[in-house]
């Protein structure tokens, strides 16, 4: 089994604040008739970790399995096989009480702001849910919680009664931010937060969210294609690609050497506002395979260009690049770090 | 102006609802030389997608439109719907954002390729299919004559949407006519487009109008940039001149706000405050005031006239002094 | 804006760049429907058909208990509007009475037909898998159980009064608001706002309240005035084969059905009012419908 490591190197005597080993999730396609088809390896044996006030970015396109990954965190979906582990206990292992307590401290902010609140209910109300879900607040004291979180998140108190058809994108994603604050999570699971908004508004959610962490000590773990927000946002990254962690690390490290080739694929192919460039690069071919047919062996092979026989025999393996940068594969484009045994860590 | 593929004077676009007016798009003036890439830029609600619709003559009933688009040497404004028909397909080619709507689920893909010169040219069975073979193996698809009679499910976003460009072309058009045409694929999958839109302008020399809100895309792939706010022109002017030198309030404004590789990781964003205008409200003055940092009250009064010169000019009261840029041109790779 | 959004501000429902300045909140909905005027019509031939029915009587007394041989079928004159029945009842008082207990069983039913179809639907969809399946069978079987021949083996083994028609028509009825719902909590089930309440621990119940049944609303709201009008005709159809309620009530179709007998001997004034209330309650309710689905933009919904 292909241990896939990625997190900042952390001290070894604290746990992590989340953590995921060995996780994966395969959906059997449903309906009789497709019942003997090969299932859909949506995540594949991914170990990450999380420290506490530190953000984990995840990076990959469409069908690399990183929106399963975040809502495995959130526990909306179960991991087929592996754990995810909340300060050192596994969710699976709590009692149903105890799962829902566990829920509290982590929270999910989503990509559409359009179809995140529900049109119905006001933006008090919308902010005000997870409090009432929780308990043990008397309605005062919600309400004066919600306004300070409304003044929290750039929203005007006088907007509170507003609909949310009412405001502009920005202005949702920001209630969608105050709505996750409303437990004070330790956590916050951002799936693409600010992919759907306009360019001169995501700098201000960005902003925002960056506040927010060093006011309030959070983690983020966010999820996203888009590598400019990535790199900007997170202390540690890790990149996925059907399913699988292909390299992680700093984003220093990861941009000024990145080690493999889907990642040097990711970085030449963003375009930067610069004239005169010759303008984004694709120097990958090819299609997605199927995540219910992967390719053998490394699964970015069909369309690397540097691949080989070999990649197509043998699974790749996590191997060190430099301090907390890993990345699984066999012809990478710098040299690894020759690994001493003993620096190699297993999943506890 | 001969050499001018399109040329659009003075457009004005008003969308009628139920209890309201919006004017999407106001006093827009702009051409496009043969073989010229124009990006047309700017954030939701900013009127380039009407701008588009009304440029491709798809804009639906409830809409006036006043001014002139002139196609070459023919007034485009005004037509009936059945001569602009004749013109979409042959003369101007439409790629839109969504691959997944742009295509018939039901019909197979050498039809839907094939369908403008049948209907528009008279082309035979036989003929169109042999063209639109000819244009999927031009779009990059591998196995082209296989592709001819697959159905839309079959093939991947990137794949569909080279689809779509390739039926846009099949007519060889002199306009071809880009609506966000990558916003809804992967990154990867929008360098291979983008880079299939720069080799189709040379082997096929048809003039591009690329609508986006990528900043990004066009620095890469446009000749000359269009910038708009609130239904309006607010800068325009080549590339280069447009992302080293910006003149406008907004354009400055705005190429600070995008996030890049090279920006300091966790620090302050440029932001530009307050939420776009309400296209509904007419009002005398410059439409960006309420956000700019350098409004004043003749900019509130007056619409700023256009200023500039040479291909590079911009509608500003209070524009952007020369000295105190310092934009970063060179990529940190 | 993407062409998508593009397209829907211009027809009229933009997400949230445009505002309609004039209606805030969520009543978006009521401001387009005044705007209808065939629905607003509608609504208010059933405010006045309601009006006339309830309070009717109180400034136009007549007797409708006693019956008064000799009274019989006079046309309509002086002292009675619209003449009288074949019993001596007065017509207009008659017309009044009718109208009470067609609207007491209409809405009634409805009412039941609604919050069931609505609870069953709305947890159908939103558990979906075996319960899913399990819950929408048991509703196909019943859809094919023809309803107005359950409702005539019920009214003749037991005595009709208000309160069992409304309960038998509601329980007939219930069905297709159950596949509607259910067909909307399966859409919603997915949306963000749904996920986001199930990551806060939001419980079932209230989770399925609170976002799938309020977002239904245009749905059910819809439906619920088709199922007025239709309980109204099912009523009338009832009363028409002669198992109505026991007289002195009586309800429109039952005064359509008696005066029927009297076709050939001319007396129109026993036909005319009831069919003509009748007809005018259920367009009405099919006008108000037809706005609201159109103030709430459902174009392909069935009924």
């Amino acid at each position: 089994m292909t241990v896939n490591l990625a997190g900042p190197p952390a001290d070894h005597d604290q746990a992590p604040l989340l953590s995921l080993v060995d996780v994966t999730k395969h959906y059997r396609p449903g309906g009789l008739l497709a019942r003997s088809a090969a299932p859909v390896q949506a995540v594949s044996d991914v170990s990450l970790d999380i420290a506490a006030g530190s953000t984990l970015g995840i990076v990959g396109e469409s069908g690399c399995g990183k929106s399963t990954l975040g809502r495995m965190v959130v526990g909306l979906e179960k991991p087929t096989m592996g754990e995810v582990r909340l300060r050192g206990t596994s969710l699976s292992a709590m009692s149903r009480p105890e799962r829902r307590t566990a829920r509290y401290d982590v929270q999910m902010m989503f990509q559409d702001p359009y179809a995140a609140l529900n049109p119905r209910m006001t933006l008090a109300h919308i902010i005000e849910e997870p409090l009432r879900a929780k308990g043990g607040l008397t309605s005062q004291q919600r309400r004066s919680h919600v306004r300070q979180l409304a003044e929290e998140t750039g929203l005007s108190v006088s907007q509170l009664d507003r609909y949310p058809r009412e405001l502009s994108g920005g202005q949702r994603q920001r209630v969608g931010l105050a709505r996750a604050l409303a437990t004070s999570p330790a956590l916050i699971v951002a799936d693409e937060p600010v992919s759907a908004l306009d360019v001169s508004v995501r700098s201000q959610i960005l902003n925002l969210m960056t506040a927010l962490q060093d006011e309030h000590q959070l983690s983020y773990l966010m999820v996203s294609h888009d590598l400019t927000v990535i790199h900007y946002l997170a202390d540690h990254i890790a990149v996925m690609y059907l399913g699988q962690i292909v390299e992680s690390g700093s984003p220093a490290a990861l941009f000024s050497a990145p080690a493999h080739h889907y990642t040097r694929a990711l970085l030449d192919a963003v375009p930067e506002p610069v004239p005169g460039r010759v303008g984004p690069i694709s120097s990958i071919r090819g299609e997605l395979p199927s995540a219910s047919e992967p390719p053998s062996g490394c699964r970015f092979r069909t369309r690397c260009p540097a691949a080989r026989a070999r990649c197509a025999e043998q699974v790749p393996r996590l191997r060190e690049f430099g301090p907390g940068h890993r990345a699984a594969c066999h012809f990478p484009l710098t040299e690894p770090v020759p690994a001493p045994a003993a620096d190699v860590r297993e999943a506890p | 102006m001969s050499g001018s593929v399109l040329r659009v004077s003075d457009l004005d676009v008003d969308i009628r609802l139920r209890r309201s007016v919006v004017h999407a798009v106001r006093g827009v003036s702009l051409e496009v030389a043969e073989g010229e890439t124009v990006g047309i830029v700017g954030e939701s609600g900013c009127g380039k997608s009407t701008l588009g619709l009304a440029l491709a003559g798809l804009l639906p009933g409830n809409t006036t439109v006043r001014g002139s688009i002139r196609l070459g040497d023919r007034e485009l404004a005004g037509l009936a719907e059945r001569d602009l028909r004749r013109v979409r397909g042959t003369e101007v080619g439409i790629v839109f954002q969504d691959p997944m709507t742009s295509l018939n689920p039901t019909l197979r893909i050498g039809a839907q390729v094939g369908e403008a010169m049948r209907v528009q040219m008279g082309a035979t069975k036989a003929e169109a299919r042999a063209a639109a073979a000819e244009m999927l193996e031009l779009v990059g698809l591998p196995r082209p004559a296989e592709q001819l009679d697959r159905f839309p499910h079959e093939l991947s976003g990137g794949m569909r949407q080279r689809v779509v460009i390739a039926a846009a072309l099949v007519c060889r058009p002199k306009l071809l006519i880009a609506d966000e045409p990558t916003t809804a694929l992967d990154v990867t999958t929008q360098a291979q487009i983008m880079d299939l839109f720069d080799r189709l302008r040379q082997t096929l020399g048809m003039a591009t109008l690329l609508i986006t809100h990528d900043m990004g895309v066009v620095a890469g792939h446009a000749d000359r940039v269009f910038v708009m706010y609130a239904g309006r022109e607010a800068e325009t002017g080549r590339t280069a001149e447009i992302f080293d030198q910006p003149r406008h309030q907004y354009t400055a404004a705005l190429l600070d706000s995008v996030l890049r590789l090279g920006t300091p990781r966790k620090s302050e964003l440029a932001t530009i405050p307050g939420r776009p205008p309400d296209l509904t409200a007419t009002v005398a003055g410059c439409p960006f005031v309420p956000r700019c940092p350098a409004a004043s009250a003749e900019c509130s009064a007056q619409f700023p006239p256009v200023s500039g010169a040479g291909s590079h000019h911009w509608l500003c009261h209070h524009p952007v002094s020369q000295d105190e840029d310092s934009r970063v041109t060179e990529a940190p790779r | 804006m993407s062409l998508e959004n593009v397209t829907t501000v211009l027809s009229g429902d933009e997400p949230g760049g445009v505002p309609e300045a004039e209606a805030s909140g969520g009543w978006l909905w009521l401001r387009a429907f005044a705007d209808n005027k065939l629905a607003v019509a509608g609504l208010v031939v059933v405010v006045v058909l309601t009006l006339f029915s309830f309070l009717g009587p109180l400034f136009y007394h007549t007797d409708q208990i006693h019956t008064r041989i000799g009274m019989e079928t006079l046309k309509p004159g002086a002292g009675h509007p619209l003449g009288t029945d074949d019993v001596g009842y007065d017509q207009l008082g008659r017309l009044m009475v009718g109208g009470q207990t067609t609207l007491e069983v209409a809405f009634g039913a409805a009412a039941v037909a609604v919050i069931v179809g609505v609870t069953w639907g709305a947890v159908a969809g939103y558990l979906g898998g075996f319960i899913d399946a399990l819950m929408m069978r048991i509703v196909d079987a019943l859809l094919a159980i023809p309803a107005l021949l359950l409702l005539l083996y019920l009214a003749t083994v037991f005595q009709p009064n208000v309160v069992m028609l409304i309960v038998v028509v509601g329980l007939t009825a219930w069905l297709v608001p159950a596949r509607l719902v259910r067909g909307e909590a399966l859409t919603l089930r997915t949306r963000e706002y749904v996920l986001a309440a199930k990551t806060m621990g939001v419980r079932t119940p209230t989770l399925i309240g609170r976002h799938i049944v309020t977002n239904s609303i245009g749905t059910i709201l819809v439906n619920a005035t088709f199922q007025v009008a239709d309980a109204i005709l099912v009523v009338a159809a009832l009363s028409f084969l002669g198992l109505g309620i026991a007289p002195p009530a009586t309800n429109w179709g039952a005064m359509l059905s008696n005066g029927l007998n009297y076709t050939y001997s001319g007396y129109w004034w026993l036909t005319y009012p009831p069919g003509i209330a009748i007809v005018l309650t259920v367009v009405a309710f099919n006008l108000i419908g037809d706005g609201l689905r159109d103030a709430f933009g459902l174009d392909t919904r069935r009924r």
